[in-house]
């Protein structure tokens, strides 16, 4: 053995020693097989804290009401202001003055977009016709950066809407070069507008963290699904997570949710048309209640807001709210703000998507 | 009521541990002998299997947290295990998985909330400046050769058992191992 062998040999023995034999807590397995696992927040260790209280329970639902109650308005407002701009288009498709409103009806789809999919610590640029309309659905005035004519390219941004005023202020290159990943699109033609991350240090250093950040994915999603028999999975999304579609803070979720209760993931996905290839999914959709938890629905669902609530600000989702699918599933949406936080367990955790 | 010695039963509102009215020798579930087993092989390998966990994370409650989830693991897939020899291999590499997870939670945790690295100053004074050295040196490996380390140097594992814990081969193993000794003797020398 060589001396550096031999220090490893020492330092590990030593340190395992600690562990005095006696000392091993008793072997817990739950009455069911299918449910025995760290449930309940308070873990199998002895003298392991239980953490749920009624007060935790009630704060719970009273959030979960707002949430709820909140999207709600939100979602319900989308179509009525699209509205009225997509049928003058449909009665005068030739006019000047329908185009303009077909313009002014896609700007505020994408502005309303942002402000709700958004996180409103993110910096966002846009030409002064849209920043207006984002600060007119909530988003911060002081996050939003107006481009002009003398503007540079927006660096500094988290995110640029490339509308047709900002095509003819940059023209193609700031799309290739500096803002290659698109979030959404709306629109089609020359009055499309795209959501798009700024790459601060360009598209190549964009595209390498991209895959190095997929790669991680994978990975994570890999021994996520490896560590615990807790999460049931529909094909679709098993399928979703192994090929590192799903973004990093919905893993950490996931296996916060699982060390408390049995998990069941119905789906993944985005809540966003015309993404670029390998942007995260952003939401998970959860089966509202699991037999294998015992619990009554809204105990459960509550057992769920209160494990998310507990994550620290940044893995914090930014709504969780029931949600029902097209085949009339009821769910619990899990959802994260854009842009992803690209490289959140490797060393580029500076540039986001 | 009859219990297995080191044997718990929770009941399913997971308020603590209960004894359960299970026919005499039984376990948990009635007639089921998994309970039987994974009692026995946790009352012979708990202890190596925690202080395997508790080198690879550095703290207890997140050890023993790993090694209550491997066998619990281990009890559900009791009916799909093909051989019952297999099943310490088994449990050691979910010993070593759920210390993987604890390890990237962990990181990201240190990452996102600006958390130092988490080295008590009672483990400090107890071990000495050399362990200290050492644990901080390994804690830098990437967890592959951080695996391969412990399963060597404290498991005292042949690379043959090493390459079967890992699911890897056995010339990966040696190649690991070679790097990460390389690295840890360079770690060493720059604080030396």
């Amino acid at each position: 053995m060589t001396p550096i062998e031999d220090v490893l040999s020492r330092a590990f023995r030593a340190s395992a020693d600690e562990i005095r034999p006696g000392t091993v807590p008793p072997l817990r397995l739950h009455a069911r097989r299918r449910s025995c696992s760290l449930a309940y927040g308070g873990g199998e260790r002895t003298r392991a804290t239980v953490r749920r209280g009624w007060l935790a329970a009630a704060g719970c639902a009273v959030l979960v009401a707002v949430v709820a109650a909140g999207s709600a308005a939100i979602s319900h407002g989308l179509p009525v202001q699209a509205a009225p701009a997509s049928g003058a288009a449909a009665g005068n498709p030739g006019g000047a003055g329908a185009a303009l409103r077909l313009e002014a009806a896609i700007r505020d789809q994408a502005a309303a977009w942002v402000a709700g999919q958004v996180s409103h610590d993110a910096i966002v640029s846009c030409d002064r016709l849209t920043c207006a309309d984002l600060v007119a659905h909530g988003f911060l005035a002081r996050n939003v950066r107006v481009l002009g004519p003398a503007s540079p390219y927006p660096v500094a941004s988290t995110l640029v809407i490339d509308t047709p005023a900002v095509r003819e202020l940059f023209g193609a290159s700031l799309g290739t070069g500096w803002a290659p990943a698109v979030l959404a699109t709306f629109g089609t033609g020359i009055t499309q507008i795209t959501v798009r991350v700024i790459a601060p240090h360009g598209a190549a250093a964009y595209q390498a963290a991209l895959s190095q950040d997929l790669a991680t994915r994978k990975q994570e999603a890999r021994a996520l699904l490896d560590a615990t028999s807790e999460i049931e999975l529909s094909a679709e999304a098993r399928r979703q997570l192994a090929s590192g579609q799903v973004d990093e803070r919905l893993l950490f979720a996931i296996t916060a949710l699982a060390s408390a209760n049995p998990v069941d993931i119905v789906d993944f996905g985005n809540l966003a048309t015309g993404a670029s290839a390998g942007v995260p999914l952003r939401y998970a959709d959860l089966a509202d209640n699991d037999a294998a938890a015992h619990m009554s629905r809204s105990a459960y669902v509550q057992s769920m807001v209160a494990v998310l609530s507990a994550e620290p600000a940044q893995l914090r989702p930014a709504r969780i709210q029931p949600a029902m699918l097209a085949g009339g599933k009821a769910v619990l949406r899990i959802e994260y703000a854009a842009p992803t936080p690209l490289g959140l367990l490797g060393p580029t955790s500076n540039r986001s998507h | 009521v009859p219990r297995l010695a080191g044997v718990e039963c929770e009941d399913s509102a997971g308020a603590g541990a209960v004894a359960l009215p299970v026919p005499a020798g039984l376990g948990c579930d009635a007639g089921d002998s998994a309970a039987v087993a994974v009692d026995a092989l946790y009352q012979a390998s708990a202890l190596d299997l925690l202080r395997l966990a508790y080198v690879m994370v550095g703290d207890r409650a997140s050890a023993e947290d790993v090694v209550q989830e491997a066998f619990c693991g281990l009890y559900r897939r009791w009916d799909r295990l093909e051989h019952a020899d297999n099943a310490i291999y088994d449990l050691r590499a979910s010993v070593l998985n759920g210390c993987r997870s604890v390890l990237r939670h962990r990181a990201v945790r240190r990452r996102v909330l600006a958390d130092p690295p988490a080295v008590s100053a009672e483990a400090v004074v107890l071990g000495g400046a050399e362990r200290e050295e050492v644990a901080r040196a390994v804690e830098r490996l990437p967890y592959r050769q951080r695996q391969v380390m412990v399963l060597r140097f404290y498991s005292g594992l042949s690379d043959e058992q090493i390459a079967r814990v890992m699911g890897i081969g056995q010339s990966t193993v040696r190649s690991t191992a070679h790097r990460a000794l390389a690295a840890l003797s360079r770690a060493m020398k720059e604080t030396s």
